[in-house]
């Protein structure tokens, strides 16, 4: 069996509110490959995305990260929301470029062990606008507090629909 | 030949100061690959409200001063870098203090290990989350840890949890070796 395999792969042909993954298989860790932008507002050129597990949408879950957003850096951490909030994709094709898109890989730890631990991610992501604009790298992590394994992830935008041509695809990682 | 190969596998059943990779000289990590890529998932047995930070050892040597560091790091609103001579530091275990049941993810890169002409350098990634934002109950830091003792390839690779205390049952530790076309 190889190391990595890919698990499941969506390419959007149409905007789209959210995606799931319902079918993870058995390995030792996930890991998301992200390229996507959201349909917010023109006042933004970023956008985060909301990640649960298990359809569970009650506030357990925390999570930190850290910024460079064009000359500024920043961290800000949130320990008790409704979702992890990864951090970031492209928004707004009018500022950023209709072929922009946000890259993001998300790794997801130990998510079949049998109960043994709270569910933790992280992730980092850059953004660049093209011509040169708002741009933002990101480090971020998240944990779901509950010990149950991961049998489902959903995804969507903070703001809006994932524009067409966003795509994911989920990896699984093998020991 | 598979681009990525599991090497090895370590699941801490019982508290454990150190979990060690390869024995240097004798029954040295496979010198067969191009890169070497450890995940982890960490928790330190002793209390502390700060993420508790482990350190590296390369084929034993327990020498300080041949190690050096540069790492970027938050723990709170204020993203912060700073560099470190003689240190051997290189990521984040969550420790009793934090929440129950909640594991540091790390991940760790050797590029070129086995390579015997340069010095060797490992950049991580790791974050150790908590049900709390309050300055330092949580953190995450980058880290480019750089051994230059010598260039010899690197066969042995020790985890040390550190502090006097140990990795918690349940930590699990993933080596994998990369191998290029």
């Amino acid at each position: 069996m190889a190391v990595i395999e890919a698990i499941a792969s969506v390419y959007m042909e149409q905007d789209c509110a959210s995606v799931t993954f319902s079918s993870l298989g058995s390995y030792k860790h996930l890991q998301l490959q992200i390229s996507a932008k959201s349909a917010r507002s023109v006042t933004y050129t970023n956008d985060d995305i909301k990640l649960n597990f298990n359809g569970d949408t009650t506030s357990t879950y925390a999570y930190h990260r850290m910024t460079g957003e064009d000359t500024t850096e920043d961290a800000d951490a949130t320990s008790s929301g409704s979702y992890i909030k990864v951090s970031s994709i492209q928004s707004d094709a009018s500022l950023s470029g209709a072929a922009n898109y946000g890259g993001v890989v998300v790794d997801i730890f130990d998510y079949a062990d049998d109960g043994n631990k709270n569910t933790t991610v992280m992730g980092t992501s850059g953004l660049t606008a093209a011509p040169l604009g708002k741009n933002r790298v990101a480090f971020f992590m998240g944990m779901w507090n509950n010990t149950d394994d991961v049998t489902s992830i959903a995804l969507a935008p903070a703001n809006g629909d994932f524009i067409r041509g966003s795509e994911i695809t989920l990896y699984g990682i093998n020991d | 030949m598979a681009v990525w190969t599991h090497i090895a596998h370590t699941a801490v059943s019982l508290p454990a100061t150190t979990v060690q990779f390869g024995t240097h000289g004798s029954a040295p990590i496979s010198q067969s690959y191009d890169h070497l890529y450890l995940v982890m998932s960490g928790r330190w047995s002793s209390a502390g409200s700060e993420p508790h930070r482990f350190s590296v050892i390369y084929n034993g040597n327990t020498t300080s001063a041949d190690y050096s560091n540069n790492y970027l790091v938050a723990t709170s609103g204020t993203v912060q870098a700073d560099r470190n001579e003689g240190d051997n530091l290189v990521a984040f275990l969550t420790t009793t203090d934090f929440e129950d049941d909640t594991f540091a993810a790390t991940s760790l890169w050797i590029p070129y290990y086995s390579n015997t002409a340069n010095f060797k350098q490992m950049v991580s990634r790791s974050a150790c989350p908590n049900t709390s934002s309050t300055d330092n109950e949580w953190g995450m830091r980058m880290t480019a840890t750089l051994f230059h003792e010598n260039t010899d390839a690197i066969d042995e690779i020790r985890l040390v949890a550190g502090g006097g205390a140990n990795f918690v049952a349940n930590s699990t530790f993933d080596l994998y070796g990369i191998l290029g076309v």
